[in-house]
């Protein structure tokens, strides 16, 4: 039994380690800069390959040079990414830079493929590494006890560095409070290149360790980034004890789950975050110091370029034009142009859900792969189960989706900005390791083999078996369900315009504008942020269901965290708070990588290239571009994408510091 | 009250008339409403960590009354309009409105209560029309009428009854002929009216006003309280002021406030003979 | 006083995104002044300040230091000139010590070297070094101000731009503050002061500036300002 335990630890520690490497950089990086780095995990792989590179030629003797040339040398590409890419975003919302940082993730990815074999590799390892040596009753390696005890030593280091330096004292103040440290002479902003750089370091360094015990992959880096980031949560955003904390936990806890209670493994970290997050909204370390109030989102056109009558004709010569699409399939172009036409339909659908709580109230909702899961397993499940009516599984699909929508939102929405993104992440991860789990659902392999009959109560028809004639078009299978998921959209889009034009709209609409003043009217904006949520929740719910319907299948890659980050860029893509704009953003993310496919293999790279240079040159969508070429026309207010984060106007009187409530403070001058 | 006006009712006779049997009610009604004071706090008591902001302070406002809290800075005005609102959550001690304690509720249900709060000029919502602004105060106190589905779906501009409302204020703040305007457009002088009309809309029974001349030159300060005193006659009203002067012209009584306690009461001609607060007011330093 | 002032602030106007508050705003300083800037809430007082630092960029007009033109420095740069601001919310960093907070100060500021040391400053304050050890969140009001500025010292400004330094304190913390400003301009540190209360400006300034709807709207030694009770009543509602 203490051999089990002391083995446990053993097991436990290595893991831990990596993790505390890994999500201090994180946590240091959002905590000084504001930046949510989703491509940490790319730069943990990154230090790995970096090894095998300079291992390669020397053999495993090279082992200890490359531990510490490696990550220098991604160091350098850190400070690299902060100065050209991350720098220009600074006093944004940390949204967008989930959009840069998510671009990245594609670049560095398709780099790592581009220049390294595609498989696993394993590290080789200097010979005095290998081997394990017994102490009492157990056999540990020696390189696990050489990972921990290098790992703790580096954490000492960085710890120490943050503690008793100059450069540390800068970076902790830093964190606090920027703009103090600036009137003190102190230009921070030359600190943040180092702190992204050392952030980078540590992680490839972490990298290379886990490289050494596990192999080295080019999915290490997505298989580390969510465990990273739920330690960040669960220590407190910005707070260096809580990575170490929470890493080493976290560590324990997934080794003690895997040997005690496998079922849980996959889930068990995230059902601890949301529980701490319930108790604790700011993370067992953190405070809401860490989370300021930084630039607002730019949501909507922006000044109307085009007026209503001129979109709504717009809008529906777009429709008209959509619906010619199958009749041409087969004859002008292939076929294939309808599969994936139905895939922007279905994708624009999720994307105008995503919009309508994200663009209308500010949520940010980083897991809403779930509900679109939700409806899919929802239809999978209905279609073997229940009915083999596509009406009643859709409908299932769409109550199914708003009821757990409801229960999320009641749960989470009371933690605010980055915490409400990082619990819905988690309430999706929960998600989608609970399907590759369960028998129900079919585990990894999903659901499959489904078949649909459109109609109710025995009367209807399988859409092979159809086919309309007109004239010599023959409009059959897959072309009908082209109509039925053009029809959705529409109706959705519809729906929700409707809503936003309502009482219930113009509540979401003020929140956008001012929630504190919204609540001093006498709404309770919780509430209707929750309402919003639940309506969104339904859509990507339709949205999946729909794409089950069609493709005959479900599986767990539906609730990959990558759909969620994707219908975000989607999203912001197209343009938020407009509807339409994230329409359009799905046709131009899949037109875009149909395209590239086409020319390249490495399309990724190109996507994740266009996503960076985007999300800094054109942060506003695609809608915002006709206002911004032309500024000088009347009635287009020419607002920059540089909303001033800093400045308080004085005719705020607050004349006690101590007592005023903080969103009083900050929101008084949007 | 202006939605009163506006709508054709006349509760009071239709009352009496329709009940012969309970002539007293309406009487009653009213006299039961003056025993209770509008707003009283008791033994009220707010801690930042070790420094007490607000330290039992018993305040009881009447109906109709126009009330000022005037004292140093850092004395816990603002913290007592926060306490009060529910902006804050309080240490100790409790606040009744009407008569019904309301220290646990939430800021928007007091609002819906009848507690409304004026904002500094930016605090409108600027991205929306002046009309939208009004109508969404409007709305908030007229929610219960309507279904959840018209509130879901139904467009706004339908809602013949909320926005002839939304009329009538904008017309009484003078801010009809900009009503399609964006707030942030709006000059200086209408947007306060529209901050006022926000207030106003959501038919408050005591309004707070944070030094709503804060920053203003001495005419302008002019027309904003001749606004206030011409728009929310029917109001009580809860005032935080720097400007003693005007202070001493407007209030029926004034609440002076030092290091989070109350330092006297009384009206403005008792307020002006007091010797501790001529000094409290010039920061102690003869002490 | 025939020479060029210290700092100098000529036709400002500054404000933030469409608000203008500051309109056309001249002051100056000379080196070794206690100056004042009095008005009520809103008049622009911070806002100047704030412009002076650098926070804010001046739409027109110039803010020049010792023959210098800095207004299109940022707040860096100007502190790195040899200004600081002590501002009205103290900005300790909470979970620095006291130390830690002046250390950091110390890495700041001018780099000409005649400013003080951070034992040399706990020696001056008394109840700071008693909390050397201590997060600045668990100072008291009082002791925030004393520790603000006391960073200004260890950052060796020469300027130190004060903002309203007795809001909310004791009065016999105010008494105190205001035995260190004056402390502080023994040591030949010029103070650009922004206070609500009269009382202080009158009995620490030289001169006073009455600032409103972003103007100076009169300018006088204390004895002049304190004997002008119109002044007083229109523009800050007091009666001394």
């Amino acid at each position: 039994m203490a051999s089990e335990l002391l083995q446990l630890l053993v097991d436990g520690l290595t893991i831990g380690v990596v993790y505390v490497l890994l999500a201090a950089g994180l946590s240091v990086i959002f905590g000084v800069m504001n930046v949510i780095n989703f491509a940490h995990g790319e730069l943990f792989a990154l230090g790995a390959y970096f090894a095998l590179a300079l291992i390669a030629p020397f053999g495993g003797s090279a082992f200890f040079v490359a531990l510490f040339v490696a990550p220098l040398l991604v160091g350098i590409i850190g400070v690299g990414i902060e100065r050209f890419t991350v720098r220009p975003l600074y006093g944004r919302n940390p949204l967008y830079h989930i959009l840069l940082t998510f671009g990245l993730v594609l670049v560095i990815n398709d780099l790592i493929y581009l220049i390294w074999e595609p498989g696993s590799v394993t590290l080789p390892l200097p010979e005095m590494l290998s081997g394990s040596i017994a102490v009492l009753d157990v056999t540990a390696s020696v390189y696990n006890l050489f990972i921990i005890v290098l790992g703790a030593l580096m954490a000492i280091a960085v710890w120490a560095m943050f503690e008793f330096t100059k450069y540390g004292l800068i970076v902790r103040a830093g964190a606090q409070d920027r703009q103090m440290v600036r009137n003190l002479g102190i230009d921070i902003d030359r600190y943040y290149s180092l702190v992204f750089g050392m952030g980078a370091a540590l992680a490839a360094f972490a990298g290379i360790i886990l490289g050494g015990y596990q192999t080295v992959n080019p999915t290490m880096g997505m298989s580390v980034i969510i465990p990273a980031f739920v330690i960040v949560v669960l220590g407190g955003l910005g707070s260096f004890r809580g990575a170490v904390v929470g890493g080493l936990f976290v560590g324990l806890v997934q080794t003690a789950l895997r040997m005690y209670a496998p079922i849980f493994e996959g889930t068990g970290i995230f059902l601890l975050m949301i529980g701490v997050l319930l108790v604790r909204p700011h993370g067992l370390f953190g405070t809401d110091a860490a989370e300021e109030h930084t630039g607002d989102l730019l949501s909507g056109p922006r000044g109307g370029f085009l007026d209503s009558q001129t979109r709504t004709r717009l809008g529906l010569a777009m429709v008209g034009l959509l619906a010619l699409v199958p009749l041409g399939a087969g004859t002008l172009y292939s076929t294939y142009a309808v599969t994936l036409v139905i895939e922007i339909i279905i994708w624009g659908l999720f994307a105008l859900s995503l919009d309508f709580v994200m663009g209308y109230t500010g949520l940010v909702s980083l897991g809403h792969a779930l509900f679109y899961g939700l409806g899919a397993y929802t239809v999978a499940l209905g279609l073997s189960h229940v009915s083999q009516s596509a009406f009643v599984v859709i409908g299932l699909a769409i109550v199914l989706s708003a009821v757990i929508a409801w229960g999320i939102g009641f749960l989470s929405i009371r933690v605010s900005g980055v915490y409400f993104a990082m619990i819905t992440l988690g309430f999706a991860e929960l998600f989608y390791n609970m399907l590759g789990q369960l028998d129900i659902t079919g585990g990894s392999d999903g659901l499959f083999g489904l078949s649909t009959y459109y109609g109710l109560a025995g009367i209807g028809v399988e859409l092979d078996e159809i086919a309309v004639f007109l004239g010599p078009v023959a409009i059959t299978g897959q072309s009908l369900f082209y109509y039925i998921a053009l029809s959705a959209l529409v109706a959705s889009f519809l729906l929700t315009r409707r809503m936003l034009n309502s009482p219930f709209g113009a509540v979401l609409k003020s929140i956008r504008e001012n929630e504190q003043r919204a609540t001093f009217i006498g709404y309770e904006t919780t509430v209707y942020k929750r309402r919003a949520f639940v309506v969104s929740g339904a859509l990507a719910g339709l949205a999946g269901g729909l794409f089950t319907l069609n493709a005959g299948y479900a599986t767990p890659s539906l609730v990959d965290w990558l759909n969620s980050g994707e219908v975000i860029v989607m999203v912001i893509l197209g343009g938020m708070g407009t509807l339409y704009g994230p329409i359009i953003g799905s046709g131009i993310f899949f037109g875009l990588e149909e395209l590239l496919t086409g020319f390249t293999d490495r399309w990724r790279l190109v996507l994740g290239t266009i996503f960076v240079l985007f999300v800094i040159l054109l942060p506003g969508g695609l809608v915002s571009l006709p206002s911004r070429l032309a500024p000088a026309l009347p009635g287009t207010p020419g607002r920059g994408p540089n909303s001033e984060p800093e400045p308080k106007p004085e005719s705020n009187p607050d004349p006690e510091p101590a007592t005023d409530v903080d969103d009083a403070h900050t929101r008084g001058d949007d | 009250m202006a939605l009163e006006s506006s709508e054709p009712s006349e509760p009071n006779e239709s009352n009496e008339s329709t009940d012969p049997t309970e002539p007293s009610d309406p009487i009653e009604t009213t006299q039961q409403r003056t025993d209770n004071p509008l707003l009283q706090t008791e033994n009220l008591v707010k801690r930042f960590g070790q420094f007490t902001a607000t330290d039992r302070i018993d305040l009881t406002i009447e109906r109709g009354e126009f009330r000022s809290v005037i004292g140093p800075n850092g004395a816990g005005k603002t913290t007592l309009f926060n306490l009060i609102t529910g902006a804050l959550p309080v240490t100790e001690g409790a606040i009744y409105f009407d008569g019904a304690d309301i220290t646990t509720l939430s800021p928007s249900a007091r609002v819906r209560r009848g507690i409304g709060r004026s904002f500094q000029i930016s605090n409108v919502f600027g991205g929306l029309t002046v009309r939208e602004n009004v109508r969404l105060a409007i709305q908030s106190v007229a929610r219960d009428e309507y279904t959840a589905v018209e509130s879901l779906f139904k467009p706004t501009d339908r809602y013949d009854e909320l926005n002839d409302r939304t009329e009538a204020i904008l017309d009484r703040i003078g801010l009809a002929h900009v009503a399609a305007e964006q707030a942030n457009a709006l000059a200086y002088g209408d947007k306060r009216r529209l901050e006022i009309g926000v207030v106003l809309a959501t038919d408050p029974e005591l309004v707070l006003f944070d030094e709503p001349t804060a920053g203003m030159s001495v005419e302008e300060t002019r027309e904003t309280i001749d606004l206030l005193e011409a728009v929310l006659v029917d109001q009580t009203l809860l005032l935080i002021e720097h400007d003693i002067e005007l202070v001493m012209e407007l209030s029926d009584r004034i609440t002076v406030l030092n290091g989070g306690q109350i330092l006297a009461e009384g009206t403005p001609a008792e307020i002006a003979a007091n010797q501790d607060v001529q000094n409290a007011y010039l920061g102690g330093m003869t002490e | 006083m025939s020479a060029d002032p210290l700092l100098s602030v000529d036709s400002v106007d500054a404000g933030y995104g469409d608000t203008q508050v500051l309109c056309d705003l001249s002051l100056s300083v000379e080196a070794g002044e206690i100056v004042s800037l009095v008005g009520r809430n809103g008049a622009g007082k911070t806002t100047t300040l704030r412009t002076i630092m650098g926070i804010l960029q001046p739409t027109s007009g110039h803010v020049t230091y010792d023959g210098t033109d800095i207004s299109a420095l940022d707040a860096t740069e100007t502190a790195q000139q040899g200004l600081a601001l002590v501002p009205e919310e103290r900005r300790i960093f909470p979970d620095l010590t006291v130390t830690e907070n002046l250390e950091l100060a110390a890495h700041g500021g001018t780099a000409d070297g005649d400013s003080l040391s951070v034992a040399e400053v706990l020696e001056m304050f008394e109840n700071l070094r008693e909390r050397a050890g201590n997060a600045g969140s668990s100072l008291s009001g009082g002791e925030q101000q004393m520790l603000a500025i006391a960073r200004a010292l260890v950052s060796g400004a020469d300027v130190v731009l004060l903002d309203e330094p007795t809001e909310g304190l004791a009065p016999y913390i105010v008494r105190d503050v205001m035995d260190i400003v004056a402390a502080l301009n023994d040591r030949g540190i010029t103070v650009l002061l922004v206070e609500q209360n009269v009382q202080v400006c009158l009995e620490l300034a030289d001169r006073n500036y009455l600032v409103d709807q972003g103007q100076i709207v009169y300018e006088g030694t204390a004895a002049e300002l304190g004997a002008n009770e119109d002044v007083l009543d229109r523009y800050l509602g007091v009666t001394v």
